[in-house]
């Protein structure tokens, strides 16, 4: 179906601009927000659409879907625009590096540390994906992970030879070379169908394109601390934390998982949990935005580390490796990154 | 009291193709619309440039015209033209020999029909109902018929033609068989206005007959109500036509941002009996979607009607009447000084203004000959235009501008907020609106609509009724509450026949926004329609 009849039931009451962070930081001239670029535009041309870089500022947070009163999936269709503009000789320089990389590395980034080992100690039951982040930038969340998992007494395995999960080729609107990617991922994952992922990016592309239920750590290890598996010593001194609401968790995965996250930081003592004023505003470090235009980017993590510092919190902690990256190039707070936050206090039950 | 050599009567296409004529030729014009230009069946067509094909058949005449002024109007007035392309599709019950007959008789006609492969034809317009059977592709295209209007008004007054809207012809004042007065209401002010022409051109379309009966004179003549629904979005590329006997619900046309699907043919007795029902609707809606499938899950907007003013009673059914039009010098009847001319299409426009200003000009012994077939329509500067403003957005304003690109794109650019969008469905400036504001032409909200599409989206003025009114308010001392009220209802009224599904959603959010903004709940607004009808 063509964007303009998915968008056509809008009734104009412009909520999603309202919300939309892109337009709150850009202005409408910068940015003209998901009705301009979904519904009213589109209307103009049978299907084809006109080029414009605008469209690639869009960080998908999924805010404008969630307060849209017509429920119009506005961030899917600006991915399916993306993906009918996709031109491989037009994409913006951040762009064309993801391309790169994933050609020549099967990752999206470039590799630094060289590529961790494979891990598989037990009987595997159940797959660890670690994704492109984790593994190569922000690795305490591989490491944590792991740990974790460990003292979870989780029987996982990590599947050798994995690729990008293809999140920021979905993002571009590259689909043809997610296409290929998933098939090696898919082949690689074999026998497992159940699969672990510390990365909201990777856990999303897996239900939206690999027809999978995949599970969030966040999620295993709440069940661990229910089924007493796991428990949590207190720090030294007691220490002021803000969570952070990732969209492409609260949005799109699931917002239990934000309540999970809640839990399992109510469980470990002397942490003191402080409430942000806009918790699930977005960071700016989805959607392909980071890469293609990271002054934008860049600007909202600032909004937000801002909004965290006013907030009286010791620490930022943010459940996903795209957020802890991009929150991570403003110089004032600190964040961390949850599940390694976690990993500090979680002992194995005994 | 004035004088002057020619009073037209009618302010739609046929009475704006006769004054730039006439006026090119050097005759002193004056032209009265009772209502704005273009309001009347001319605002309400199907916006279809006729390659002739539609008529190749049955209406070999009609189809020769529409052929070769197809090809004069793309030539005169591309500023006002999407030149688009059509395709004739048959469907699998279709009457297969009638596409046959349909090619022969396209060559016979003059009109350049060719026939593709059902692939070619799919490739061209992915949105085909994959039904089709057989396809072919004629020099169709999508024509604004309020900017044609316009723009022969503009050309007009360049040449020195006076053209009055809201004026309304009350009576005549007829001496030994001449009209030798005619008075005229001026609906600005309730003003009387007296003209002394020497020839009167009754071109007021469905009303006529009407105007003919100030002369004591009758035009045999039956009137024919169409409808047209505006289906939100581009689904196809060029305009689509059902190849069959010319019937119901055949054409779709892209114009804008937007699909018009249409018609239906009912036979009327007023004028202004021109509302779509909802079974019209739905009707176009069925019978279109067998072409375009989308068409049935897409959103409608709006729908609107047309009253076809058909030449002669004495036939049945409205589309079985000749499509070409009617001339008559009433000399023979006993009015030495007035002549009528009826029916013909949009497209023919410019052909039936050339055979009546011929008649005109015989009768004013005026020497200057036709150039309407050569001389571009808008002769537009567009010089630095697109390096004062982006150049999408130039394109758009440039081609509603008609002359005044210049002024238009000065007010956006140099004007505070000039450049902010109000209308979002149709991308319309701040600056175009304040511009239009200040132009004698305009009176209502609904005159601003014509001229910049503000208003014409799907939401149907639900959001640039604001900045719409605002804007105006600046320019005008009109009571904003009555402009208001009086958009509103013009907007309802089409809005009402597709009240389900998105557009119902639509009317009940408007509905608070405007009775929060403006206190206009269902009570005051009686209030104001009740004062409004004194
Ligand atoms: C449903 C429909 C669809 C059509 N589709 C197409 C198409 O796709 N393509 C095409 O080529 N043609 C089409 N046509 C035909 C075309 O619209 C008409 O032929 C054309 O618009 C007629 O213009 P007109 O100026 O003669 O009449 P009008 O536009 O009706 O103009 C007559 C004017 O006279 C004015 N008037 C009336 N009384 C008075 C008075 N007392 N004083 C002053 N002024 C007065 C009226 O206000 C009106 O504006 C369609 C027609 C209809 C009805
Ligand atoms: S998904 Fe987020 S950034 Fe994208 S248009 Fe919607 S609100 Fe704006
Ligand atoms: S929130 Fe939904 S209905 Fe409202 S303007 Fe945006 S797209 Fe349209």
């Amino acid at each position: 179906m063509n964007v303009a009849l998915r968008t056509s039931d809008c009734i104009k009451c412009s909520a999603c601009n309202t919300v939309c962070p892109v337009v709150s930081i850009d202005g409408i001239s910068g940015f003209s927000g998901p009705r301009n670029l979904v519904v009213d535009l589109p209307r103009f041309f049978a299907g084809r659409m006109i080029s414009s870089q605008e469209i690639f500022k869009c960080t998908t947070c999924w805010k404008c879907e969630e307060v849209c009163p017509s429920s119009l999936p506005l961030p899917d269709s600006i991915l399916r625009l993306r993906e009918m503009m996709f031109n491989e000789k037009n994409l913006v320089e951040g762009h064309k590096r993801i391309v790169e990389n994933i050609d020549r590395y099967g990752r999206s980034i470039e590799p630094q540390l060289g590529e961790r080992m494979v891990y598989v100690k037990h009987e595997a039951e159940i797959l660890y994906f670690p994704g492109c982040i984790s593994e190569m930038r922000v690795t305490s969340i591989f490491d944590a992970t792991v740990q974790l998992l460990e003292k979870a007494d989780v029987k996982f395995g990590i599947p050798a030879n994995w690729v990008c999960c293809g999140a920021p080729l979905e993002k571009i609107g590259d689909l043809n070379r997610l296409e290929s990617l998933r098939e090696m991922n898919l082949m690689r994952f074999g026998r497992f169908d159940e699969i672990i992922t510390s990365c909201p990016g990777c856990t999303t592309q897996f239900f939206r394109h690999y027809d999978r239920d995949p599970l969030h750590t966040i999620e295993v290890l709440w069940e661990a601390t229910r089924k007493n598996r796991l428990k949590f010593k207190p720090p030294r001194n007691s220490i002021r934390v803000a969570l952070h609401h990732p969209c492409h968790i609260k949005r799109t995965i699931g917002p239990q998982i934000i309540d999970q996250a809640y839990d399992l930081l109510q469980s470990i003592p002397k942490v003191k949990i402080v409430e942000l004023e806009d918790p699930d505003k977005c960071c700016g470090g989805g959607g392909g935005v980071v890469a293609g235009f990271p002054d934008l980017a860049l600007k909202l993590a600032t909004s937000k580390m801002m909004d965290a510092c006013r907030s009286g919190a010791d620490i930022l902690l943010a459940p996903c490796p795209f957020c802890v990256l991009n929150l991570r190039r403003v110089d004032i707070g600190r964040v961390e990154e949850f599940i390694t936050f976690i990993n500090v206090y979680a002992e194995r039950e005994a | 009291m004035q004088r002057t050599e020619v009073l037209i009567i009618g302010g739609g296409i046929t009475g704006a193709g006769i004054a730039r004529d006439l006026a090119c030729r050097g005759a002193e014009l004056v032209l009265v619309e009772a209502s704005d230009f273009s309001n009347g069946a001319t605002g309400r067509c199907h916006g279809m440039l006729h390659s002739g094909a539609r008529y190749a058949v049955n209406d070999p005449i009609s189809a020769t015209e529409c052929a070769a002024e197809n090809t004069i109007l793309k030539r005169i007035a591309n500023f006002c033209i999407e030149d688009t392309g059509g395709i004739f599709v048959s469907l699998k019950n279709d009457d297969l020999d009638y596409a046959d007959r349909f090619l022969s008789s396209c060559k016979k006609t003059g009109v350049a029909a060719k026939e593709i492969t059902v692939e070619e034809a799919l490739k061209k317009e992915p949105m085909l109902s994959k039904e089709i059977v057989r396809a072919f592709e004629v020099p169709d295209a999508s024509v604004d018929p309020f900017l044609l209007t316009l723009g022969n008004i503009e050309s007009a007054r360049e040449a020195n033609a006076i053209a009055l809207n809201y004026h309304s012809v009350r009576e005549f004042e007829i001496n030994e068989g001449v009209i030798d007065k005619v008075i005229v209401e001026n609906l600005r002010n309730g003003s009387v206005e007296i003209f002394k022409p020497e020839i009167v051109v009754n071109a007021s379309g469905a009303w006529a007959n009407k105007i003919a009966s100030l002369a004591n004179l009758s035009i045999e003549m039956t009137l024919d109500k169409g409808s047209m629904v505006v289906i939100n979005g581009r689904l196809t590329n060029g305009l689509i036509n059902r190849l069959r006997k010319p019937s119901s619900g055949d054409i779709i046309v892209p114009s804008y941002s937007s699909s018009i699907i249409g018609t239906t043919s009912i036979r009327v007795d007023s004028p202004n009996e021109n509302k779509a029902t909802e079974e019209e609707v739905d009707f176009l809606i069925r019978e279109t979607a067998m072409m375009i499938p989308d068409i049935a899950i897409s959103r409608a907007v709006r729908a609107y009607a047309g009253i076809r003013p058909l030449c002669g009673s004495d036939r049945s059914c409205g589309r079985e009447i000749s499509r070409t039009f009617q001339l008559i010098d009433h000399s023979e009847q006993g009015i030495e000084n007035f002549i009528s001319v009826i029916g013909g299409k949009l497209t023919t426009y410019r052909l039936m203004a050339e055979r009546v200003s011929d008649l005109v000009a015989s009768k004013l012994g005026l020497s200057g000959s036709c150039k309407t077939a050569i001389d571009p329509l808008l002769s537009v500067n567009r010089e630095d235009i697109h390096a004062r403003i982006a150049s999408s957005i130039a394109n758009r304003v440039v081609r509603k501008s008609l002359l005044f690109a210049n002024d238009v794109i000065q007010r956006c650019t140099e004007e505070l907020r000039g450049m902010e969008v109000v209308c979002s469905c149709e991308e319309v400036l701040r600056g175009e609106l304040s511009y239009w504001c200040n132009h004698q032409d305009v009176k209502e909200l609904s005159d601003l609509m014509r001229r910049t599409r503000v208003g014409m989206g799907y939401c149907q003025g639900g959001l640039c009724i604001f900045g719409l009114l605002s804007t105006m308010i600046d320019h005008s001392d009109r009571d904003p509450m009555e402009l208001l009220v009086r958009f509103i209802i013009e907007r309802e009224r089409g809005v009402e026949p597709v009240l389900f599904r998105g557009q119902l959603k639509e009317e009940f959010f408007k509905e608070h926004l405007i009775n929060g903004v403006y206190h206009l709940d269902a009570y005051s607004r009686g209030e104001y329609e009740k004062d409004l009808e004194r």
